[in-house]
C-alpha cells in the first residue's frame, strides 16, 4: 500500500483493499503489509465494522 | 483538555432531531470551555450490516477538545437516548480539522445529486423537443429534408428547438 494513504476507519477504500470478499481481514503474510501498518489496519477495520461501515461477514 | 473524535449513529426515524442533538452537545462542550474543531454530517447511509434490524442510519462526526466531565455527560446522554444506535469515541493527539474521507464522499454525493438534477431538466427539454419535432414534421416537411445533411445542422436544429419548447408549451 502507498505510504501517503492514511489508515483510518473512515477511509473505506483503503480498508476494503485489506479485506476479502467475505469481509475477513487479509493477513499480512498474504498481503505483505508491514507489521506496523497491519496493526493499525486491523484496529481501524474493527472500528469501521462496529460503526457498520464495513461488514463482519458476507452472511448478514 | 483532550482531543476526542466522536461518531454516533442515529435511528433514521429520529433523523430530524439530529441538528438539535448536535447543538445540545456543542453547547455542553462550549459551556465547559472546550471547542469543536470539526463537524460533519454524513447523512443517512446504508449500514454494512443491520443494527437492531435497521438497515439505514444517520451518521454524525464531531472532533472536539474538552475535559472528561462534558464527555461523560455526552456519553450518558448517548446511553439514555434510544435514538442513538451506536457511538464510537476515539482519543486523538491533536485537533483534526481537514475533511474526512466519508465527509468528502458525502459532499461528492450531494454535488452529484445537484448535477443529476440539472440533466433531468435537460431530459425534460429533450422530451418536449421530440414532441415539438413531431409536430413540425406533421405540419411541414422541411425538417425531414434537412435530416440527411450535416450533423452540425442537426445540432443547430436541436439547440434551436431546445430554446423554444417553453414558449411552445
Amino acid at each position: 500500500m502507498s505510504k501517503d494513504a492514511t489508515i483510518d476507519y473512515k477511509n473505506l477504500d483503503v480498508l476494503r483493499k485489506h479485506t476479502t470478499e467475505n469481509g475477513k481481514i487479509i493477513p499480512s503474510r498474504v498481503s505483505g503489509t508491514t507489521n506496523f501498518e497491519q496493526r493499525r489496519i486491523s484496529t481501524e477495520i474493527k472500528r469501521a465494522r462496529f460503526l457498520s461501515l464495513l461488514p463482519y461477514t458476507d452472511r448478514h | 483538555m483532550r482531543h476526542y473524535e466522536i461518531v454516533f449513529i442515529v435511528h433514521p426515524d429520529q433523523s430530524e432531531q439530529v441538528p438539535a442533538m448536535v447543538d445540545k452537545y456543542k453547547k455542553t462542550i462550549a459551556e465547559s470551555g472546550g471547542s469543536i474543531h470539526r463537524e460533519e454530517d454524513w447523512g443517512r447511509r446504508m449500514l454494512a450490516h443491520p443494527i437492531e434490524k435497521i438497515h439505514k442510519a444517520h451518521y454524525i462526526l464531531l472532533n472536539v477538545e474538552c475535559d472528561k466531565a462534558p464527555l461523560d455527560e455526552i456519553v450518558s446522554s448517548f446511553k439514555f437516548n434510544d435514538a442513538v444506535l451506536r457511538y464510537l469515541i476515539v482519543k486523538r493527539d491533536h485537533a483534526i480539522t481537514h475533511q474526512s474521507f466519508l465527509g468528502k464522499e458525502r459532499e461528492d454525493e450531494l454535488r452529484r445529486e445537484k448535477e443529476d438534477a440539472l440533466p433531468s431538466q435537460a431530459k425534460k427539454l429533450e422530451n418536449s423537443k421530440d414532441s415539438v419535432v413531431k409536430n413540425s414534421t406533421e405540419s411541414n416537411q422541411e425538417p425531414e429534408k434537412e435530416k440527411p445533411s450535416d450533423s452540425n445542422d442537426a445540432h443547430e436544429q436541436v439547440s434551436e428547438v431546445l430554446s423554444t419548447p417553453e414558449s411552445e408549451e
